[in-house]
């Protein structure tokens, strides 16, 4: 029988819709109670100030800029995870080397790197650094931890069976390590996104948006300052909406 | 044919086996009775090669066919695909020919119906079946089943004792079991 309710995926836009909205009301509201633009701008305000910049063709390149230092960042930093975490459960000897130096990158507040990071590189390649050091341990151990956790009796039957070597990796290892692999860069792209445009900040490279949000603090434009904001968040979303999208396949554990 | 010459086994303090000398002759059926913990699954991971022997030497044909007392079935691989790796190399390459040869052992073991199933779908009797379909499926000499009824009611029990015992034909089986009445007609071998 046909009903006249909204199909799940409607309903969970509207859910969406109204919880953007609440918060939204509830910003205009404190704008107004505030009353001083430099403090807090009113959303419309905001949202005007981002309407001048998009045209612009700057805003796009310094955006496009940081974008690319970001993927740069995520894809070398899950290179060498993937590197490094194959060698350290092959190697024990690696292993002893490595995973002290990562847990301490892990613990490592970040602006630490950056500060030293700047003494060493230019501004433009500090951001890329950063980016990758924060990718780089968190898909290692979620790599590591997978390949522990293994079923060895899984590993038996596959000798058994006669598998060798290629089909225990494609048919055991892959799918039992995949749907880890893939949550940890999932996780790994908002913290990467985050420090690289934490490096740009401080470091102010010449096309960033990190620049832009220093300058736009330091001319005390706040509207400017939460429209990239804003211009951020949405770009986060949408590139981890993307990754979520691209992984979907290899995130379920079951293969056809 | 299998041999087994003076075979020392431990774990840590325990002794498994103690100059354990034994012979399975091919063609051949051997029942391995005794009770639990006397060495049955121990003997039989010996003699499959996932155990080393502290002492002593076994001799054992290239390909064994192995149902292991867990089900350890793919848990990201239908039931068919399971039963499907099992089979010959050049068999699987043709995949609409072995998914299709995998169905048929599945329909042998009462599962038609589950082939596309996934395993955490499967009740444990169900399961038990799908990992004897696949070593039933997987071709060679020596079939080594442990406890491979584990799980089955009286009638399925029956129906998959049959069944390996045809597969069994001109084939070496070594068979793990509780139930005296298994080894009907073949040799028993009491351990412990």
């Amino acid at each position: 029988m046909r009903s006249n309710a909204l199909c799940p995926r409607a309903k969970a836009l509207l859910e969406r819709a109204g919880v953007l909205a609440f918060y939204a009301a509830l910003w205009a509201l404190a704008a107004h109670w505030v009353d001083s633009p430099l403090l807090l701008p009113t959303p419309l305000a905001v949202l005007r100030r981002l309407g001048m910049l998009l045209p612009s063709s700057g805003f796009w390149l310094t955006l496009g800029a940081t974008l690319l230092r970001t993927l740069l960042a995520y894809l070398l930093g899950i290179a060498f995870a993937v590197l490094l975490a194959a060698l350290c459960c092959r190697f024990r000897a690696a292993e002893l080397l490595v995973s002290p130096l990562l847990s301490a990158v892990r613990a490592t507040p970040v602006t630490s790197f950056i500060v030293l990071a700047l003494v060493w590189l230019s501004s433009a390649r500090v951001p890329v650094l950063t980016g990758f050091l924060m990718t780089l341990p968190v898909v290692y151990s979620a790599l590591t931890q997978a390949v522990r956790a293994i079923d060895a009796r899984l590993l038996e039957m596959a000798r058994l069976y006669r598998f060798g070597r290629a089909g225990t990796l494609r048919r055991v290892l892959l799918p039992a390590v995949l749907p880890a692999f893939v949550e940890s860069c999932m996780a790994a792209i908002g913290l990467c996104w985050k420090a690289v445009v934490a490096a740009e900040v401080i470091g102010v490279p010449r096309r960033a948006v990190g620049s832009r949000l220093y300058e736009a603090k330091i001319y005390l434009e706040t509207d400017s300052l939460l429209a990239w904001t804003l211009m951020l968040v949405l770009l986060s979303v949408l590139l981890e909406a993307l990754l979520r999208r691209l992984t979907r396949r290899f995130s379920e554990v079951r293969h056809d | 044919m299998i041999e087994l010459r003076d075979v020392h086994m431990a774990y840590g303090e325990k002794t498994v086996f103690s100059g354990l000398s034994l012979r399975f002759d091919a063609p051949g059926a051997y029942a391995l009775l005794g009770p639990s913990g006397c060495g049955k699954t121990t003997l039989l991971r010996l003699i499959a090669g996932l155990e080393t022997p502290q002492q002593g030497e076994i001799a054992r044909p290239e390909r064994l066919s192995f149902c292991f007392q867990e089900d350890r079935l793919l848990p990201w691989y239908s039931v068919a695909q399971n039963v499907a790796l099992a089979l010959p190399r050049e068999v699987q390459r043709d995949r609409p020919r072995a998914l299709r040869l995998a169905q048929e052992w599945l329909a042998r073991v009462g599962l038609q119906g589950e082939a596309q199933a996934y395993p955490d779908a499967l009740s444990g009797g169900m399961k038990r079946r799908a990992a004897l379909a696949r070593a039933l499926a997987f071709d060679a000499p020596a079939l080594l089943l442990d406890e491979p009824f584990r799980a089955l009611d009286e009638q399925t029990h029956a129906q998959m004792l049959a069944l390996v015992r045809e597969r069994a034909r001109g084939r070496l089986l070594l068979l793990v079991t509780h139930d005296a009445r298994d080894a009907e007609g073949m040799t028993a071998v009491t351990l412990g």
